[in-house]
Protein backbone atom coordinates (compact mmCIF):
# COMPACT_ATOMS: atom_id res chain seq x y z
CA UNK A 1 0.00 0.00 0.00
CA UNK A 2 1.69 3.25 -1.25
CA UNK A 3 0.34 6.43 0.37
CA UNK A 4 -1.26 7.89 -2.41
CA UNK A 5 -3.61 4.88 -3.16
CA UNK A 6 -4.83 5.40 0.51
CA UNK A 7 -5.24 8.98 -0.18
CA UNK A 8 -7.38 7.95 -3.11
CA UNK A 9 -9.05 5.13 -1.40
CA UNK A 10 -9.86 7.76 1.46
CA UNK A 11 -11.70 10.70 -1.06
CA UNK A 12 -13.46 7.53 -2.78
CA UNK A 13 -15.06 6.21 0.35
CA UNK A 14 -15.31 8.91 2.87
CA UNK A 15 -18.54 10.76 3.36
CA UNK A 16 -19.03 14.27 3.37
CA UNK A 17 -15.70 15.11 1.83
CA UNK A 18 -14.80 17.70 4.52
CA UNK A 19 -14.16 14.51 6.84
CA UNK A 20 -11.36 13.15 3.94
CA UNK A 21 -8.82 15.50 5.48
CA UNK A 22 -9.40 13.84 9.14
CA UNK A 23 -8.54 10.48 7.58
CA UNK A 24 -5.64 11.84 5.44
CA UNK A 25 -4.22 13.40 7.94
CA UNK A 26 -3.86 10.35 10.34
CA UNK A 27 -2.82 8.20 7.02
CA UNK A 28 0.08 10.86 6.44
CA UNK A 29 1.11 10.67 9.96
CA UNK A 30 1.29 7.02 9.92
CA UNK A 31 3.49 7.12 6.29
CA UNK A 32 5.27 9.44 7.92
CA UNK A 33 6.28 7.87 11.21
CA UNK A 34 5.90 3.77 10.08
CA UNK A 35 9.63 3.16 11.53
CA UNK A 36 9.19 4.95 14.90
CA UNK A 37 5.23 4.22 15.32
CA UNK A 38 5.29 1.10 17.52
CA UNK A 39 2.47 2.19 19.86
CA UNK A 40 -1.07 4.49 19.33
CA UNK A 41 -3.48 4.55 21.35
CA UNK A 42 -6.63 5.89 21.10
CA UNK A 43 -5.41 9.74 22.57
CA UNK A 44 -2.24 9.96 20.54
CA UNK A 45 -4.68 9.14 17.37
CA UNK A 46 -7.03 12.29 18.85
CA UNK A 47 -3.83 14.22 18.82
CA UNK A 48 -3.13 13.87 15.70
CA UNK A 49 -6.37 14.29 13.78
CA UNK A 50 -7.23 17.26 16.20
CA UNK A 51 -10.24 15.94 17.59
CA UNK A 52 -11.97 14.95 21.21
CA UNK A 53 -15.09 13.32 19.33
CA UNK A 54 -14.93 9.81 20.68
CA UNK A 55 -17.38 8.42 17.48
CA UNK A 56 -14.98 10.44 14.68
CA UNK A 57 -11.64 8.82 16.46
CA UNK A 58 -13.45 5.56 16.22
CA UNK A 59 -14.18 6.02 13.46
CA UNK A 60 -11.08 7.11 11.71
CA UNK A 61 -9.27 4.12 13.51
CA UNK A 62 -12.13 1.50 12.08
CA UNK A 63 -11.48 2.60 8.55
CA UNK A 64 -7.68 3.04 9.25
CA UNK A 65 -7.42 -0.88 10.17
CA UNK A 66 -10.49 -1.79 7.79
CA UNK A 67 -9.73 -3.87 4.89
CA UNK A 68 -9.90 -0.92 2.58
CA UNK A 69 -6.90 0.77 3.23
CA UNK A 70 -5.57 -1.87 5.92
CA UNK A 71 -3.09 0.89 6.80
CA UNK A 72 -3.25 -0.06 11.38
CA UNK A 73 -3.20 -3.48 12.85
CA UNK A 74 -5.33 -3.82 15.95
CA UNK A 75 -3.84 -5.09 18.74
CA UNK A 76 -4.70 -5.59 22.69
CA UNK A 77 -2.54 -4.99 25.41
CA UNK A 78 -4.18 -5.70 29.32
CA UNK A 79 -3.13 -2.75 31.88
CA UNK A 80 -2.79 -3.66 35.60
CA UNK A 81 -1.85 -0.92 38.27
CA UNK A 82 1.54 -0.11 36.44
CA UNK A 83 1.60 -3.27 34.38
CA UNK A 84 1.54 -3.46 31.00
CA UNK A 85 0.97 -7.35 29.04
CA UNK A 86 0.70 -6.91 25.52
CA UNK A 87 -1.58 -10.17 24.74
CA UNK A 88 -1.50 -12.71 21.42
CA UNK A 89 -3.69 -13.04 19.04
CA UNK A 90 -4.57 -16.67 20.68
CA UNK A 91 -5.08 -15.19 23.94
CA UNK A 92 -7.54 -12.69 22.76
CA UNK A 93 -9.40 -14.71 20.71
CA UNK A 94 -9.88 -17.76 23.41
CA UNK A 95 -11.21 -14.94 25.69
CA UNK A 96 -13.65 -14.12 22.81
CA UNK A 97 -15.04 -17.36 22.60
CA UNK A 98 -15.14 -18.37 26.11
CA UNK A 99 -15.50 -14.88 28.17
CA UNK A 100 -12.51 -15.99 30.10
CA UNK A 101 -9.32 -14.33 29.69
CA UNK A 102 -6.08 -15.85 31.30
CA UNK A 103 -2.89 -14.00 31.93
CA UNK A 104 -0.20 -14.52 29.93
CA UNK A 105 2.41 -14.12 33.06
CA UNK A 106 0.53 -15.74 35.92
CA UNK A 107 -1.29 -18.27 33.74
CA UNK A 108 -4.68 -17.76 36.14
CA UNK A 109 -7.97 -15.67 34.59
CA UNK A 110 -8.32 -12.54 35.09
CA UNK A 111 -11.32 -11.45 36.82
CA UNK A 112 -13.62 -8.40 35.11
CA UNK A 113 -10.67 -8.55 32.23
CA UNK A 114 -13.06 -6.09 30.82
CA UNK A 115 -11.95 -3.26 33.06
CA UNK A 116 -7.91 -3.84 31.95
CA UNK A 117 -8.30 -4.77 28.08
CA UNK A 118 -7.57 -1.59 26.18
CA UNK A 119 -6.45 -1.53 22.10
CA UNK A 120 -3.89 -0.07 20.05
CA UNK A 121 -2.51 0.19 16.43
CA UNK A 122 0.40 -0.09 14.80
CA UNK A 123 1.97 0.21 11.39
CA UNK A 124 0.34 -3.06 9.56
CA UNK A 125 2.81 -5.36 7.47
CA UNK A 126 1.10 -3.86 4.02
CA UNK A 127 2.14 -0.51 4.79
CA UNK A 128 6.00 -1.43 6.51
CA UNK A 129 6.40 -3.53 2.61
CA UNK A 130 4.86 -0.62 0.89
CA UNK B 1 5.43 -39.26 42.73
CA UNK B 2 4.08 -38.77 39.54
CA UNK B 3 5.48 -37.20 36.94
CA UNK B 4 2.47 -34.25 36.64
CA UNK B 5 3.39 -33.65 40.28
CA UNK B 6 6.66 -31.55 38.81
CA UNK B 7 4.32 -29.52 36.83
CA UNK B 8 1.70 -29.36 40.13
CA UNK B 9 4.58 -28.33 42.45
CA UNK B 10 5.83 -25.21 40.28
CA UNK B 11 2.27 -23.62 40.40
CA UNK B 12 1.88 -24.35 44.14
CA UNK B 13 5.48 -22.46 44.11
CA UNK B 14 3.71 -19.59 42.44
CA UNK B 15 6.35 -19.78 39.26
CA UNK B 16 5.85 -17.43 36.25
CA UNK B 17 3.54 -19.20 33.78
CA UNK B 18 5.27 -17.48 30.73
CA UNK B 19 8.16 -19.13 32.10
CA UNK B 20 7.01 -22.61 33.09
CA UNK B 21 5.41 -22.54 29.11
CA UNK B 22 9.14 -21.38 27.75
CA UNK B 23 10.60 -24.18 30.01
CA UNK B 24 8.12 -26.55 28.50
CA UNK B 25 8.70 -25.63 24.70
CA UNK B 26 12.43 -25.70 25.33
CA UNK B 27 12.12 -29.18 26.38
CA UNK B 28 9.94 -29.77 23.20
CA UNK B 29 6.76 -30.48 25.77
CA UNK B 30 3.09 -29.27 25.01
CA UNK B 31 1.77 -26.28 26.31
CA UNK B 32 -1.59 -24.20 26.21
CA UNK B 33 -3.27 -21.46 27.69
CA UNK B 34 -3.01 -21.16 31.23
CA UNK B 35 -2.05 -23.45 33.87
CA UNK B 36 -5.16 -25.78 34.43
CA UNK B 37 -5.29 -26.51 30.40
CA UNK B 38 -1.32 -26.93 30.07
CA UNK B 39 -2.05 -29.29 33.28
CA UNK B 40 -4.74 -30.87 31.12
CA UNK B 41 -2.37 -31.48 27.94
CA UNK B 42 0.48 -32.53 29.79
CA UNK B 43 -1.67 -35.48 32.05
CA UNK B 44 -3.23 -36.27 28.57
CA UNK B 45 0.62 -36.97 27.25
CA UNK B 46 1.55 -38.69 30.60
CA UNK B 47 -1.36 -41.04 29.98
CA UNK B 48 -0.80 -41.88 26.60
CA UNK B 49 2.31 -45.12 26.31
CA UNK B 50 3.75 -43.42 22.99
CA UNK B 51 4.65 -40.13 25.13
CA UNK B 52 4.74 -40.85 29.00
CA UNK B 53 8.36 -41.49 28.81
CA UNK B 54 9.63 -38.30 27.48
CA UNK B 55 7.19 -36.15 29.47
CA UNK B 56 7.55 -37.64 32.64
CA UNK B 57 11.58 -37.50 31.87
CA UNK B 58 10.83 -33.83 30.48
CA UNK B 59 9.08 -32.38 33.49
CA UNK B 60 11.29 -33.73 35.64
CA UNK B 61 13.75 -31.76 33.73
CA UNK B 62 12.05 -29.01 33.51
CA UNK B 63 11.23 -28.96 37.37
CA UNK B 64 15.05 -28.86 38.12
CA UNK B 65 15.98 -26.67 35.52
CA UNK B 66 13.39 -23.83 37.22
CA UNK B 67 14.84 -24.42 40.45
CA UNK B 68 18.01 -23.91 39.70
CA UNK B 69 17.53 -21.04 37.30
CA UNK B 70 14.30 -19.28 37.17
CA UNK B 71 13.83 -15.65 38.63
CA UNK B 72 16.49 -15.11 40.84
CA UNK B 73 18.15 -12.37 43.26
CA UNK B 74 21.95 -13.37 42.73
CA UNK B 75 25.12 -12.28 44.66
CA UNK B 76 28.45 -13.27 42.61
CA UNK B 77 31.93 -13.97 44.83
CA UNK B 78 35.03 -14.90 42.77
CA UNK B 79 36.74 -18.06 43.49
CA UNK B 80 40.65 -18.37 44.05
CA UNK B 81 41.02 -21.63 45.39
CA UNK B 82 40.74 -25.35 44.69
CA UNK B 83 36.76 -26.16 43.42
CA UNK B 84 36.82 -29.33 44.26
CA UNK B 85 37.97 -28.82 47.85
CA UNK B 86 35.59 -26.41 48.14
CA UNK B 87 32.47 -28.70 46.77
CA UNK B 88 33.69 -32.00 48.91
CA UNK B 89 34.01 -29.53 52.00
CA UNK B 90 30.27 -28.22 50.67
CA UNK B 91 28.65 -31.79 50.30
CA UNK B 92 30.28 -33.02 53.34
CA UNK B 93 28.92 -29.66 55.92
CA UNK B 94 26.20 -27.80 54.17
CA UNK B 95 24.00 -30.70 52.91
CA UNK B 96 22.00 -31.88 56.12
CA UNK B 97 21.81 -35.53 56.76
CA UNK B 98 18.17 -34.92 57.58
CA UNK B 99 15.77 -32.22 56.83
CA UNK B 100 12.02 -32.16 56.68
CA UNK B 101 11.80 -31.49 53.09
CA UNK B 102 13.54 -35.02 52.24
CA UNK B 103 9.78 -36.01 52.35
CA UNK B 104 9.16 -34.55 48.79
CA UNK B 105 12.17 -32.98 47.91
CA UNK B 106 12.75 -31.60 45.02
CA UNK B 107 8.94 -30.94 45.92
CA UNK B 108 7.81 -28.76 47.63
CA UNK B 109 6.36 -30.10 51.25
CA UNK B 110 2.39 -30.41 51.31
CA UNK B 111 0.46 -27.60 52.99
CA UNK B 112 -0.13 -29.11 56.49
CA UNK B 113 3.91 -30.51 56.90
CA UNK B 114 5.21 -27.17 55.34
CA UNK B 115 3.83 -25.04 58.05
CA UNK B 116 4.88 -27.18 60.77
CA UNK B 117 8.63 -26.69 58.97
CA UNK B 118 11.09 -24.23 60.63
CA UNK B 119 11.85 -20.75 59.68
CA UNK B 120 15.35 -21.97 59.20
CA UNK B 121 17.49 -22.18 55.94
CA UNK B 122 17.92 -25.69 55.28
CA UNK B 123 19.77 -27.47 53.08
CA UNK B 124 18.34 -30.53 51.51
CA UNK B 125 20.18 -31.64 48.42
CA UNK B 126 22.42 -30.63 45.71
CA UNK B 127 22.91 -31.41 42.14
CA UNK B 128 26.15 -31.85 40.24
CA UNK B 129 27.29 -31.44 36.57
CA UNK B 130 30.54 -31.45 35.20
CA UNK B 131 30.68 -27.52 35.36
CA UNK B 132 29.42 -26.62 38.01
CA UNK B 133 27.54 -28.03 41.73
CA UNK B 134 24.38 -26.43 43.05
CA UNK B 135 23.66 -26.82 46.65
CA UNK B 136 19.74 -26.33 47.41
CA UNK B 137 18.43 -24.65 50.53
CA UNK B 138 14.42 -24.68 51.17
CA UNK B 139 12.90 -22.98 54.16
CA UNK B 140 8.88 -21.78 54.74
CA UNK B 141 8.24 -18.47 54.15
CA UNK B 142 4.97 -16.77 54.60
CA UNK B 143 3.76 -14.61 52.00
CA UNK B 144 0.75 -12.14 52.64
CA UNK B 145 -2.17 -12.53 50.41
CA UNK B 146 -5.40 -10.08 49.67
CA UNK B 147 -8.13 -10.65 48.14
CA UNK B 148 -11.91 -8.86 47.49
CA UNK B 149 -14.73 -11.10 49.27
CA UNK B 150 -17.96 -10.99 48.03
CA UNK B 151 -20.47 -7.94 49.70
CA UNK B 152 -22.43 -11.11 51.15
CA UNK B 153 -19.63 -12.67 52.91
CA UNK B 154 -20.43 -9.80 55.51
CA UNK B 155 -22.39 -11.28 58.41
CA UNK B 156 -25.72 -9.34 59.60
CA UNK B 157 -24.12 -8.95 62.87
CA UNK B 158 -21.13 -7.33 61.75
CA UNK B 159 -22.70 -4.87 59.43
CA UNK B 160 -24.91 -3.64 62.34
CA UNK B 161 -22.25 -3.06 64.25
CA UNK B 162 -19.37 -1.58 61.56
CA UNK B 163 -22.21 -0.49 59.04
CA UNK B 164 -21.65 -0.82 55.22
CA UNK B 165 -18.85 -1.30 53.02
CA UNK B 166 -18.11 -0.53 49.63
CA UNK B 167 -15.50 -3.25 49.16
CA UNK B 168 -14.37 -6.19 51.18
CA UNK B 169 -10.48 -7.42 51.68
CA UNK B 170 -9.17 -10.57 53.07
CA UNK B 171 -6.04 -10.98 54.26
CA UNK B 172 -4.83 -13.96 54.02
CA UNK B 173 -0.42 -15.34 55.31
CA UNK B 174 0.17 -18.20 53.39
CA UNK B 175 3.10 -20.59 53.80
CA UNK B 176 5.32 -21.36 50.85
CA UNK B 177 8.38 -23.14 50.02
CA UNK B 178 11.44 -21.45 48.92
CA UNK B 179 14.73 -23.13 47.01
CA UNK B 180 17.84 -21.24 47.52
CA UNK B 181 20.68 -21.80 45.47
CA UNK B 182 24.27 -21.55 46.41
CA UNK B 183 26.67 -22.90 43.27
CA UNK B 184 30.00 -23.26 42.80
CA UNK B 185 30.71 -23.13 39.40
CA UNK B 186 34.09 -24.19 38.12
CA UNK B 187 33.88 -22.84 34.10
CA UNK B 188 33.54 -19.01 35.49
CA UNK B 189 35.42 -19.31 38.93
CA UNK B 190 32.27 -17.92 40.96
CA UNK B 191 30.38 -18.59 44.08
CA UNK B 192 26.75 -17.55 42.88
CA UNK B 193 23.75 -17.30 45.43
CA UNK B 194 21.10 -16.97 43.55
CA UNK B 195 17.84 -16.38 45.75
CA UNK B 196 14.18 -17.43 45.39
CA UNK B 197 10.95 -15.97 45.76
CA UNK B 198 11.18 -12.94 43.51
CA UNK B 199 7.60 -14.02 42.37
CA UNK B 200 5.62 -13.86 46.07
CA UNK B 201 8.26 -11.75 47.89
CA UNK B 202 9.20 -8.29 48.39
CA UNK B 203 13.15 -7.74 47.54
CA UNK B 204 13.74 -6.79 51.12
CA UNK B 205 12.63 -10.00 52.62
CA UNK B 206 14.50 -11.62 50.06
CA UNK B 207 17.96 -9.57 50.70
CA UNK B 208 17.21 -10.60 54.59
CA UNK B 209 17.18 -14.33 53.68
CA UNK B 210 20.31 -13.84 51.08
CA UNK B 211 22.50 -12.01 54.54
CA UNK B 212 21.19 -15.21 56.67
CA UNK B 213 22.55 -17.51 53.56
CA UNK B 214 25.71 -16.05 53.10
CA UNK B 215 26.76 -15.71 56.45
CA UNK B 216 26.15 -19.33 56.77
CA UNK B 217 28.12 -20.10 53.45
CA UNK B 218 30.99 -17.70 54.86
CA UNK B 219 31.23 -19.67 57.96
CA UNK B 220 31.23 -23.33 56.66
CA UNK B 221 34.53 -22.07 54.22
CA UNK B 222 35.66 -20.70 57.83
CA UNK B 223 35.97 -24.12 59.59
CA UNK B 224 38.00 -25.08 57.07
CA UNK B 225 40.10 -23.34 54.99
CA UNK B 226 41.43 -19.25 54.74
CA UNK B 227 38.68 -17.24 53.75
CA UNK B 228 41.04 -14.78 51.66
CA UNK B 229 42.24 -17.81 49.78
CA UNK B 230 38.97 -19.02 48.50
CA UNK B 231 36.99 -16.34 47.48
CA UNK B 232 37.08 -12.78 46.95
CA UNK B 233 34.39 -9.85 47.63
CA UNK B 234 30.94 -9.74 45.77
CA UNK B 235 31.55 -8.66 42.41
CA UNK B 236 30.31 -5.03 41.68
CA UNK B 237 27.25 -4.88 39.15
CA UNK B 238 27.62 -0.72 38.98
CA UNK B 239 30.95 -0.56 36.14
CA UNK B 240 28.56 -3.17 34.43
CA UNK B 241 25.71 -0.65 33.41
CA UNK B 242 26.89 1.14 31.28
CA UNK B 243 28.57 -1.19 29.27
CA UNK B 244 26.02 -3.04 28.95
CA UNK B 245 23.69 0.28 27.43
CA UNK B 246 26.14 1.42 25.04
CA UNK B 247 26.22 -2.50 23.63
CA UNK B 248 23.88 -2.40 20.84
CA UNK B 249 23.01 -6.43 21.36
CA UNK B 250 19.93 -6.84 22.87
CA UNK B 251 17.39 -4.46 24.17
CA UNK B 252 17.34 -2.03 26.97
CA UNK B 253 13.71 -2.87 29.04
CA UNK B 254 14.31 0.46 31.23
CA UNK B 255 17.01 2.33 32.22
CA UNK B 256 17.15 5.23 35.08
CA UNK B 257 19.89 8.40 34.59
CA UNK B 258 20.77 11.44 35.57
CA UNK B 259 21.96 14.37 33.34
CA UNK B 260 24.75 17.04 34.30
CA UNK B 261 21.65 19.84 33.54
CA UNK B 262 20.03 17.99 36.97
CA UNK B 263 17.73 16.11 35.32
CA UNK B 264 16.98 12.81 36.85
CA UNK B 265 15.16 10.44 34.21
CA UNK B 266 13.81 6.75 34.51
CA UNK B 267 12.52 5.48 31.25
CA UNK B 268 10.79 2.13 29.39
CA UNK B 269 9.01 0.92 26.52
CA UNK B 270 6.00 -0.60 27.40
CA UNK B 271 7.11 -3.92 26.43
CA UNK B 272 10.12 -5.90 26.57
CA UNK B 273 9.97 -6.41 22.93
CA UNK B 274 11.11 -3.03 22.16
CA UNK B 275 14.44 -1.65 22.10
CA UNK B 276 14.39 1.73 24.37
CA UNK B 277 17.40 3.31 22.71
CA UNK B 278 14.86 3.63 19.68
CA UNK B 279 12.81 5.35 21.76
CA UNK B 280 12.57 8.61 19.74
CA UNK B 281 11.85 11.08 22.67
CA UNK B 282 14.98 8.94 24.84
CA UNK B 283 17.36 9.17 21.45
CA UNK B 284 16.66 12.86 21.28
CA UNK B 285 17.92 13.24 24.79
CA UNK B 286 21.05 10.89 24.36
CA UNK B 287 21.79 13.12 21.27
CA UNK B 288 21.91 16.32 23.31
CA UNK B 289 23.77 15.21 26.50
CA UNK B 290 27.21 14.34 26.59
CA UNK B 291 27.05 11.43 29.09
CA UNK B 292 24.26 9.91 30.26
CA UNK B 293 25.23 9.12 33.62
CA UNK B 294 23.11 5.46 34.61
CA UNK B 295 22.48 4.33 38.21
CA UNK B 296 20.05 1.81 36.76
CA UNK B 297 19.17 -0.28 33.97
CA UNK B 298 17.24 -3.87 33.18
CA UNK B 299 18.36 -5.30 29.40
CA UNK B 300 16.88 -8.58 27.48
CA UNK B 301 17.94 -10.75 24.93
CA UNK B 302 16.10 -13.33 22.86
CA UNK B 303 16.65 -16.65 24.92
CA UNK B 304 19.33 -18.51 23.59
CA UNK B 305 17.06 -21.47 23.52
CA UNK B 306 14.62 -19.05 20.90
CA UNK B 307 11.81 -19.63 23.80
CA UNK B 308 11.15 -16.13 24.82
CA UNK B 309 13.31 -13.77 26.61
CA UNK B 310 15.86 -13.41 29.25
CA UNK B 311 16.67 -10.66 31.33
CA UNK B 312 19.26 -8.85 33.59
CA UNK B 313 18.31 -6.11 35.97
CA UNK B 314 21.02 -4.18 37.71
CA UNK B 315 19.12 -2.18 40.49
CA UNK B 316 19.96 1.03 41.57
CA UNK B 317 19.33 4.29 43.27
CA UNK B 318 19.99 8.04 42.26
CA UNK B 319 21.65 8.52 45.01
CA UNK B 320 24.71 5.80 43.70
CA UNK B 321 25.73 8.63 41.23
CA UNK B 322 26.70 11.08 43.85
CA UNK B 323 28.67 8.40 45.70
CA UNK B 324 32.90 8.60 45.06
CA UNK B 325 32.27 4.54 44.94
CA UNK B 326 29.32 3.26 43.60
CA UNK B 327 28.83 -0.69 44.45
CA UNK B 328 25.33 -2.53 43.32
CA UNK B 329 26.41 -5.94 44.85
CA UNK B 330 22.60 -7.77 43.81
CA UNK B 331 20.81 -8.20 40.48
CA UNK B 332 17.90 -9.81 39.12
CA UNK B 333 18.46 -12.29 36.55
CA UNK B 334 14.71 -13.53 35.17
CA UNK B 335 13.08 -15.60 32.99
CA UNK B 336 15.94 -18.11 32.85
CA UNK B 337 14.25 -21.52 31.38
CA UNK B 338 17.24 -23.35 31.63
CA UNK B 339 21.08 -23.54 32.49
CA UNK B 340 21.73 -22.09 29.02
CA UNK B 341 19.40 -19.19 29.31
CA UNK B 342 20.99 -18.74 32.70
CA UNK B 343 24.80 -18.95 31.66
CA UNK B 344 23.64 -16.66 28.83
CA UNK B 345 23.13 -13.72 30.97
CA UNK B 346 25.70 -14.25 33.03
CA UNK B 347 28.22 -14.24 30.54
CA UNK B 348 26.69 -10.84 29.49
CA UNK B 349 27.81 -9.89 32.89
CA UNK B 350 31.16 -10.94 32.77
CA UNK B 351 31.69 -9.61 29.19
CA UNK B 352 30.27 -5.97 30.69
CA UNK B 353 32.99 -6.10 33.10
CA UNK B 354 35.95 -6.67 30.64
CA UNK B 355 37.40 -2.73 29.86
Amino acid sequence: MKLDHALATIAEDIRPSENQKVFACLAEYVFAHKKDIKHLTYSSIAQVIGTQRPEMLLQVAQYLSGERVKLLEMKFELIIDDNIIPLDDETVYHAEITGSLIHPDTGYPVKDYDRYIYPYFIPSREIENG
Amino acid sequence: MSAIDFADGLNERKISFSLFRNALHQNDLAASLGWERTIDKLTEHLNSPKTSATYATGLEAVYVDLTLNGNKLIKVFKLLGDYDELIKHFSMELVEQKTIYDKRFPLPLEHDDLVAAPLTLSCADYYTTEDRSSFVFCSKQYVVEKEILPAESLTDNAQNDYGDFDEIYGVRKRAVQLFDVVCVDRESGTLQIRMDGLDVQKTKDIERRLLILESKVLQVIEAAFDVTKIISGAINFFPCIKKLYSSVDGRIAEIGHTTDSAGVHRGKMRTKQHDFRDDTYHAGGVAGIVELNPHMLSKCWNSPSRQGYVELVIPGTVALTSSANPTIDTAFVLSCASDIDYDFVMNKIFESMTP
